[in-house]
Order: structure tokens, then C-alpha cells, then sequence
């Protein structure tokens, strides 16, 4: 007998069924008298009729009988069993095991655990079926192809076997997307079956169900194929205490100081604990300190160097092992401070009450307190300053100019193309016919006039969105840092797409105005990528008639953030992800002889120049650095900090109907977890394995009862 | 208006226990709304002349015409009014059926009751006839208050029940009254008709004005059930089983093939005939009655006047 019940006691329900039989011997239509005062007029029934109304009530009975067995039925949660080793009654079976080899397995002893009834899968399947093996974490890969299990020649169970036993954890996260489809692909590529000849497919999840893993499916609607059966095995990664780093950021502080400063992470549930970070330079250990974190809490720790005693220097700030300790250190590269030169480019007379360009050159800071260099140009001595010492300067800032002559515009719109970067606040004194005659039209973008024909201090508009995403306004992105309310705007220029795509065409928005009564909110803020180059436009200009940006608090921060955006901080500062894909391979043009990429777990890489044209990105696997330099170099290239994802160790996890919600259309197997997620009254017998559920069938059957019962019964009762 | 109206819908006036405030409640508001009886008035009056032929009664000759005209002329006189009408009430158990709570025969009960009033109000006389398979009660016509008071207390302790033979009642009727009455049959008619038609007829023959309402409960005319069930015949104790939807239409032809045959051969015989619904109020179908009787009257006033003198027959 093949169907089980998880709650049986519930079958006594069944003595409800009397219910309809009593309600119709009790009101049938001979048990109902109705005295009339005369049968002179009432005409007589045939015999017929009389009969098949009897055979109607008494299908109607039927009907009500069956509306409640069904939920009587559904209370005991019926299923269809199979024997654990043989999960389909007919016919072979395609199997893939997919085992979870993202790094958050490696708390405690997990990992085996998962190895374990990775292999217990396996050992279980038929003589006659296929199996394969994946593993994943961000990216999954094919360790066994689908083989026959017992075939002398294909050996499937013994591939798969020697598969499980060689994987080894990885330091990446986990994507479940990435690892359902390659399972899928598998799995439909080998399968050959007709419909006369369904081989059921499988798939066997060895995993933790940890919730971020999830993140890239929310958003991409893609689900497993009902056609494949998916067995979801637990595996319990929530034991031990973990820390973790989980943020790291190595800034200069001024000209002197390097401030290193890490987040520490407490991911247990209600222990406090104690922390000894270390920072490490250059494999030596230069300072320690102790803090404390609470549970599910996170502490800064920081620590601050000298600029003058660094040259670029491999760096990490680690802590004590725990649980889990791949997440226990995040590397770094500590810089030395390279200054930039800045370009501010101006005619407005300095002796002005508040011209644009004095809101601009005193936002840029001095330069004790700031990377940079501030040359100040007026058009006339800008070509002279662009070409000043044979490099280009890092930012041309487009404030203060009187009138926008054409050949300044060539000659800044030259500038971007080569590699510049340009900050263009597109300031009030500027007209349309100004703006459209050379600088917008290069961009792609086209001014439509002004917000407001008549500026007035009482009628303002507000920023209306925000691109927190965008590095120029991450750092702003927090709840205290975020509010743009007192930043008002009393006149802008209105900005579209030249040719009327969007309004701003292939532009990137940063930031949009209110501009009630626009189609769209009107674009505050753009990056418009020019040749090599890239510019950032601002639709107003810092003129105080303009907005009151240049007096608010958060101006400081946004025109700093941009002008490090511009000046290529961001990417010299950026820190890669295991899994990620490293796509800066492109050397110095024309680079000859051979080069050595060196990558964390990899191991150096030589590649002569000809390859680089075909191998132009690395898989990041490993923590650490990767490094590229050619042979006659003595020292790096570039040396790139890479590190794993801090939200794996986030010991949140996801329950199996809300993944098989989101990931699966298929029917799945209950889990046959030792410390799972099904209750203790819903796993089947030992040795059995459950097929599928009725529950939700009957369910649906009783909708269906009651449907055409409440369409029936009216009728019949009349 | 409204307060009247009230106190005479028929299920009100059902709570009133005694029958002769009931029907004196009822007529005296009717009344008071009404012309003048065209029975009203003993005296003899006069009506026409008409030449003499032989045979007449020499007592009727106008003497005084005769000496002005030298020709003999009778004169004529309307009839004194004094009507006896006889009233007859079925007490049969289909009488006994009400789906509002108020049943066919307490309606007829009430309806009797005002008729007598009304007749003893002007002058006439009022006998009784409650009957089912048998003679229940039978008074016969009298003008005198305390016969009336007799005859609603009879009215009040009839209960209906047993089978109908208003065929066989009729007989009796022609047999025992004096020619010329007025009988008012009150039933609700659910028997076979022909016989009780060739009755009337020979009432009718015998002079006799005769009035015929028909007492029916809105379930009767609307047929109006939903759930298949057993019907139970309220007389015979016969049982059908019956679905409504499915024979609706059926029993709402023979109803009107009924009583639309027992329409028709009324009207040839110039029988009033009149159906009266338990749920309308006593006052209003009365007035509907009188005032249609009354129309009737006056477009066949010549045919209806009784003449008396030696023009009679």
C-alpha cells in the first residue's frame, strides 16, 4: 500500500458522511406534507419524473457525501509513498545531486554532513538509473556528467561518488538560480525519453537554504520545470558561534593618515561576544584591538597609520577562528596618496558677493585636507593647463564662466574624449540657445528651457529621487545621512534626450527633480560617458539664485563624492567579490612578451600578450589578491584585494515551501532531513520516501464539490 | 383614510373576537360612504301606466284617468323592497386552508356576517346556510335585530372540516325557499361545476336573485411553492407529490379552466358572480362589488325592475 496518511486520526471525521443522508431522509420530499386546500388543479406527475427526482436527491446525497470526504480526506494529509531507495516505481530515473559547496557550509562539520547524504543519495539509486553530479556556490560546475549507475562502462555511481568525495569547499556565496538551471540543463540534455517512455528526472538539493542564496531569484521569475522532482536535504549550518568582517574600507585621512576601518559582525542570536582585531600589513601584524559586540549587532573597529611609512601594500584586518572562519579576514590595498589635479575653470571676478565659482573653490577644501590640486583656468589658459606636464588632469570643473564659447566646449569636449573627467554644473547665466549650440548636442541631450520662468526664492522644487546606488551617493546612502529636504531648487534648466528617447537618452540619472506637471521628473543630475572619458552634468548651477545647495550641509559631501567618482577613487578603491569575474585584463595597449596573472587559488597564470586578446577576464575563486605584471617587470602591475561575501555567513535561512514558492513549480519531495524542517508528525514511515501530497488536490476537489453543489441544489430543490 | 384601510385588512379584523362589532365595524364604515340602497324604502310607489288588457286585476284600473281620458289605464308601482336574502356559507376543510394565516373561511365568516348586517341595516331579511357534506345550520330569512344576533352567533361557532356538496345544499334550497329571494353563496368553489351551475340555474329560473362570491387564498391563485414536497388534500385526505416548477403552469390553466367555465355560464344565467382574495380588505371588495352590481343594475334597470300590477310576469 502505497498511500500513507500523516494524520489518520483525522479519518474518524468520516462519520460526517452521515450528516447528508440524515438532513435528506429527514427532508424528503415524502417526509415533507404540505396541506393545500384542493389537488383538484395540481396535475399529475408521471411515474418517470418522479423517479429520476429520486435519482437526482440521491445524487445530490452523493454529491454532499463526496464535498465531505474530500475535506475529511484533506485533514489527514494523505501522500503518495515510495520506498526511499527507489523513488519511482517505473522505469530508470535521471538523478543529479546538487551539494552546496559556498563557503557558509563550512561551519562546524557541515560540509561532511552534506558530503554524506550527498553519498547516501547516490548509494540508493537503482542499477538502472542516470546520476550526476553538481556543485555550487555562486557559480555551479559539472563534477560528474549523467551516467548510467551501475553500467560497467559508464560507472556513473562510482563518478559520481569520486565527485563527491573531491569537492571541496569554496569561498564563494551562494546563488540556488545559478545552480537550479545548470541542474535543469543537465538534466534535459541527457534526457532522451518520449512521452511513452517519461524517465522521471531528479533533483537532489544538498544544501543549508540560506535566504540570501535566494536574492538573484527574486528578481528573475525563473522557476524549476515541473517535470523535474525536487528533493530538498537539509543541512543544519546555524551551530557554533561566527563572527565576521564584513565591511573594510582604507581611506586617506588628509595627506598623512591612512584610516583602515572594519565592521565586525556578531551573528548570533543572543550571545554577546569578544573580538580581537588584528591589522596586518605586508604579513606582519601592526596593531590588535579588542572590542566587544553584542548579538546580532556589528562594531567598527578602526585604526589609523601614518600615509609617509606605506608605499602599496598588501593589507587585512582578521580575527580570531570561530565556527566559521572564512569570513574572519577582508583584505585590502593600502595606497599611497596620489594627488589629482583638478581643473576649476572660471571668469566670474572673484571680488563678486558669491559668485558660482567661490561656492565651488571653496567646497573643494584646501589642499592639506584634500587629494587633490585646484588649478584655477579661465578659458583662455585652458588648453595651456590640459596639456600642463604631459598628463591630463584628473577633473575639469565646468564653474563660474560668464559665457560658454564654443572653443572652450571643443576643447573640454576633447578632453573627455581621451580619458578626462568633467563636472558641467550647466549654470543659470546660460541660456538655451547657449546650451544647445555645442555642449548638449555633443552629449546627446537638449535643453527644453527653464523650470520656472521667473525665479523666486518662494517656489522651489526638491530633489525627487535619488540614486543611492551610484558611488557618488552610496556613502550618503544610510538613514542619517540620506535626507534631501532642506535642498531646494528655485530654478533649473530642463533637460531631454536629443532625439527624445527617455529624458536623457543613454544617459545615467543620478538624481531627479520634482518638476510637477513634467511628463517625467526632470533629471537633476547625469553621467554621460563620452569616448574615454565621462562627465557628470548638474541641470542647475551653484549660483545661490539657483538652489541652496552650495549653503547646505549636504554639499560638502556630494561635491567631494563626485569630484572622487570623477577622479577614478572609486576603482582604484574597489574591492572584488570571490565569484565575481575579474574583466580588467585588458593590459596596457600594445603590451608585449608574456604575462603573469596571479590569482588567489589559482596560482600564477602565464599568458603571452597574443592570449590576452582571447583571455581578457579571470574567475575569481579564492581570497587574497590577484596580481598581474609582465615578465620584465620586477614589480606588480596591478594588485586587486578579492573577498568573500560577507552576507553568506547570515545564518538566516529559508523554509522549504517558501524556496519551492520561489524557485520550483515542481511537485518536491518532503525533506529527509534528521533535524529538518518538517514537523515531526509529517515524515513517513522509515525506508519510504513521500511522492506527493493530496492534500491540495482534495482541497480543490471539494471547491469544485461545492461549486456544483450550490449550482445543483437550488435547482433540484425547488 | 389610512386608519380605515387599517382596521380592515383582514387579518386585523380576524383578532376581533365578536362577530357583530366586527361586522357592524365593517358595514358602518361602508355605509357611511355609500348612496343611498336602491332597496331602501317600503313604501308602495309608483312607477308607469299601461294600457288594460283583459285579465287584469280591475283594482289597479285609474278611475280617476279614465273619467279624463275615457280609456282604461293600470298603474304600475315599484315593489316594496323588503329582500330576502339567503346566505349561504361553506364550511368545507378546503375552506379551512389559509397560507397567510388567515384562512378562506374565517374570511367568508366575516364576509357573511357584514352582508347580514347590511341587510338588517336596510330593512331586509337575512337567512343562513352553512353547510358542508351536510346541513350545518339553516335559518331562514327574518328581519329583526334579534335574529341577527342569532344568526352571528351561529356564524361564530362554525368549523369548517368534512367534505363539500354545494350541488346538494342548492337543491335543498330550491326546495325550501319561497321564489324570488336573494340567495348569496359564499365557497370557494373547489368542486366539479356542473352540477352546482345547473343548480344555480334553476334558482335562477325560480327567480331567485343570485350572487355568487368566490373566496380564494393568494397561494390558490399563485400557486406560488418552491420545494418539491407531498401535497395534502385538505378534504379527501389524498396525497400527490408534486415539484412546483413542474406542474405550475399545468395547475394554473385547469384553475382558470375552472373557474373561467363557472364565469361564463354565470354571466349567461345572469348570476353575479365575484372572487374575493383573503388578503383584500372586507370594505373594498365589497364596494368593488356594489359598485359594479350598481353599474350592472343601471344598464339593465328596465329588465331588473320588478313590476307589480296587473303587468306582472
Amino acid at each position: 500500500m502505497n498511500l500513507g496518511l500523516f494524520a489518520p486520526a483525522f479519518l474518524a471525521g468520516l462519520g460526517l458522511l452521515a450528516l447528508p443522508w440524515l438532513i435528506h431522509q429527514i427532508r424528503r420530499p415524502e417526509r415533507e406534507p404540505l396541506r393545500f386546500s384542493s389537488l383538484l388543479f395540481i396535475p399529475r406527475i408521471e411515474k418517470q419524473v418522479i423517479e429520476r427526482r429520486r435519482l437526482q436527491h440521491l445524487l445530490l446525497m452523493l454529491l454532499r457525501m463526496a464535498a465531505l470526504a474530500a475535506l475529511t480526506v484533506a485533514f489527514t494529509r494523505p501522500y503518495w509513498r515510495v520506498p526511499a531507495g527507489s523513488p519511482t516505481t517505473s522505469g530508470p530515473g535521471l538523478h543529479v545531486v546538487a551539494l552546496d559547496v559556498s563557503y557558509g557550509m563550512g561551519r562546524a562539520r557541515a560540509f561532511d554532513e552534506a558530503r554524506r547524504k550527498a553519498l547516501e543519495v547516490v548509494d540508493r539509486l537503482r542499477p538502472e538509473d542516470r546520476v550526476g553530479v553538481v556543485t555550487f556556490g555562486l557559480s555551479p560546475r559539472v563534477r560528474a556528467p549523467l551516467r548510467t549507475a551501475d553500467d560497467p562502462e559508464a560507472g556513473g555511481r562510482d563518478r559520481a561518488r569520486t565527485a563527491l568525495r573531491a569537492a571541496a569547499l569554496s569561498e564563494e556565496g551562494t546563488d540556488y538560480l545559478a545552480a537550479l538551471q545548470l541542474a535543469q540543463d543537465l538534466l534535459f540534455t541527457a534526457d532522451e525519453s518520449t512521452p511513452e517512455t517519461a524517465e522521471a528526472l531528479w533533483l537532489h538539493l544538498v544544501t543549508d537554504f540560506q535566504a540570501q542564496g535566494l536574492a538573484a531569484a527574486s528578481s528573475s521569475g525563473w522557476k524549476l520545470s515541473p517535470r523535474i522532482v525536487l528533493e530538498p536535504i537539509p543541512v543544519d549550518t546555524t551551530q557554533g558561534v561566527n563572527l565576521s568582517v564584513t565591511d573594510l574600507s582604507a581611506r586617506p585621512v588628509g595627506n598623512e593618515e591612512l584610516r583602515v576601518q572594519a565592521r565586525i559582525r556578531n551573528w548570533s542570536e543572543n550571545q554577546d561576544q569578544r573580538a580581537q582585531a588584528r591589522l596586518i600589513l605586508a604579513e606582519a601584524s601592526v596593531a590588535t584591538k579588542s572590542i566587544d559586540i553584542a548579538a546580532r549587532n556589528s562594531t567598527l573597529v578602526s585604526f589609523q597609520l601614518p600615509l609617509s611609512q606605506i608605499g602599496e601594500v598588501e593589507g587585512r584586518v582578521e580575527i580570531e577562528p570561530d565556527a566559521l572562519e572564512t569570513d574572519n579576514r577582508r583584505y585590502f590595498l593600502a595606497r599611497p596618496l596620489r594627488r589629482k589635479r583638478l581643473i576649476l575653470l572660471a571668469d566670474d571676478a572673484p571680488e563678486e558677493r558669491w559668485p558660482a565659482s567661490w561656492f565651488l573653490a571653496h567646497g573643494l577644501g584646501s589642499a592639506d585636507s584634500t587629494p587633490w590640486d585646484v588649478i584655477r583656468s579661465t578659458p583662455e589658459e585652458l588648453g595651456t593647463h590640459l596639456r600642463e606636464s604631459g598628463t591630463l588632469p584628473e577633473v575639469v570643473i565646468l564653474g563660474g564662466l560668464k559665457l560658454l564659447e564654443p572653443t572652450t566646449v571643443d576643447q573640454l569636449l576633447g578632453y573627455v574624449a581621451e580619458g578626462g573627467a568633467l563636472l558641467a554644473p550647466l549654470s543659470g547665466g546660460w541660456d538655451d540657445a547657449t546650451l544647445n549650440q555645442r555642449l548638449l548636442p555633443a552629449l546627446g541631450l537638449r535643453a527644453t528651457g527653464r523650470r520656472f520662468p521667473v525665479t523666486r526664492q518662494s517656489r522651489f522644487d526638491m530633489l525627487a529621487w535619488i540614486d543611492f546606488e551610484h558611488p557618488v551617493f552610496a556613502p550618503l546612502r544610510g538613514a542619517r545621512f540620506n535626507d534631501f529636504s532642506q535642498v531646494r531648487f528655485y530654478n533649473y534648466h530642463m533637460i531631454q534626450a536629443e532625439d527624445g528617447d527617455g529624458p536623457a537618452g543613454a544617459a545615467k540619472i543620478l538624481a531627479r527633480l520634482e518638476g510637477e506637471g513634467a511628463d517625467e521628473p526632470p533629471p537633476a543630475m547625469l553621467e554621460i560617458r563620452r569616448g574615454q572619458g565621462r562627465l557628470i552634468v548638474w541641470a542647475f548651477g551653484p549660483e545661490l539664485e539657483w538652489t541652496n545647495l552650495p549653503k547646505n550641509i549636504k554639499f560638502i559631501p556630494v561635491f567631494h563624492e563626485t569630484l572622487l567618482y570623477l577622479s577614478g577613487a572609486e576603482a582604484e578603491g574597489r574591492s572584488w567579490t570571490v565569484g565575481e569575474v575579474y574583466d580588467r585584463l585588458p593590459l596596457p595597449s600594445g603590451a608585449l612578451g608574456t604575462w603573469i596573472v596571479e590569482a588567489p587559488s589559482d596560482g600564477p597564470l602565464r599568458l603571452r600578450a597574443a592570449d590576452l586578446a582571447r583571455c581578457r577576464s579571470v574567475a575569481l575563486r579564492g581570497a587574497g589578491f590577484l596580481r598581474w605584471r609582465s615578465t620584465d617587470q620586477a614589480t606588480w602591475e596591478q594588485i586587486e584585494p578579492i573577498n568573500v561575501d560577507p552576507r553568506e555567513a547570515d545564518p538566516q535561512r529559508v523554509g522549504l515551501e517558501e524556496f519551492r514558492l520561489r524557485l520550483t513549480a515542481a511537485p518536491a519531495l518532503e525533506a529527509r532531513s534528521d533535524g529538518g524542517a518538517e514537523a515531526e508528525d509529517e515524515r513517513p514511515p522509515e525506508g519510504f520516501a513521500v511522492r506527493a501530497r493530496f492534500g491540495p488536490y482534495l482541497l480543490a476537489a471539494l471547491l469544485g464539490l461545492l461549486i456544483v453543489e450550490s449550482w445543483y441544489a437550488p435547482r433540484l430543490l425547488r | 383614510m389610512e386608519q380605515s384601510l387599517h382596521l380592515m385588512d383582514p387579518s386585523q379584523l380576524a383578532r376581533i373576537a365578536d362577530l357583530e362589532l366586527l361586522a357592524r365595524l365593517v358595514v358602518e364604515g361602508f355605509l357611511s360612504g355609500l348612496h343611498r340602497s336602491p332597496h331602501a324604502g317600503a313604501s308602495v310607489e309608483f312607477a308607469q301606466y299601461r294600457p288594460y288588457a283583459q285579465g287584469d286585476d280591475l283594482r289597479f284600473i285609474d278611475w280617476k284617468l279614465f273619467a279624463r281620458t275615457d280609456r282604461l289605464h293600470l298603474k304600475q308601482f315599484h315593489e316594496e323592497t323588503n329582500l330576502r336574502a339567503t346566505i349561504l356559507v361553506d364550511c368545507s376543510g378546503s375552506m379551512d386552508y389559509g397560507s397567510a394565516g388567515l384562512s378562506k373561511f374565517d374570511y367568508a365568516r366575516m364576509l357573511a356576517a357584514c352582508l347580514a348586517m347590511m341587510l338588517n341595516e336596510q330593512k331586509d331579511a337575512a337567512g343562513l346556510i352553512a353547510y358542508h357534506h351536510e346541513l350545518i345550520v339553516h335559518l331562514p330569512p327574518r328581519n329583526a335585530r334579534r335574529h341577527l344576533r342569532r344568526l352571528l352567533a351561529e356564524l361564530q361557532a362554525l368549523q369548517p372540516g368534512g367534505r363539500t356538496d354545494t350541488p346538494g345544499t342548492l337543491r335543498f334550497l330550491g326546495d325550501v325557499l319561497q321564489p324570488r329571494g336573494m340567495i348569496i353563496l359564499i365557497s370557494d368553489l373547489l368542486h366539479p361545476a356542473e352540477a352546482m351551475i345547473n343548480h344555480l340555474k334553476s334558482l335562477r329560473a325560480m327567480r331567485h336573485d343570485v350572487i355568487v362570491f368566490q373566496v380564494a387564498d393568494p397561494a390558490e391563485r399563485d400557486f406560488p411553492f418552491e420545494r418539491t414536497a407531498t401535497f395534502i388534500d385538505a378534504e379527501e385526505a389524498e396525497e400527490l407529490y408534486a415539484v412546483p416548477d413542474l406542474v405550475r403552469k399545468g395547475y394554473l390553466a385547469n384553475r382558470e379552466r375552472h373557474f373561467g367555465a363557472i364565469r361564463r355560464e354565470c354571466l349567461l344565467a345572469e348570476i353575479d358572480a365575484e372572487e374575493f382574495l383573503t388578503s383584500e380588505p372586507l370594505d373594498r371588495a365589497l364596494h368593488r362589488f356594489i359598485h359594479r352590481r350598481n353599474r350592472s343594475l343601471m344598464t339593465s334597470s328596465l329588465k331588473r325592475t320588478q313590476v307589480v300590477g296587473g303587468g306582472r310576469g
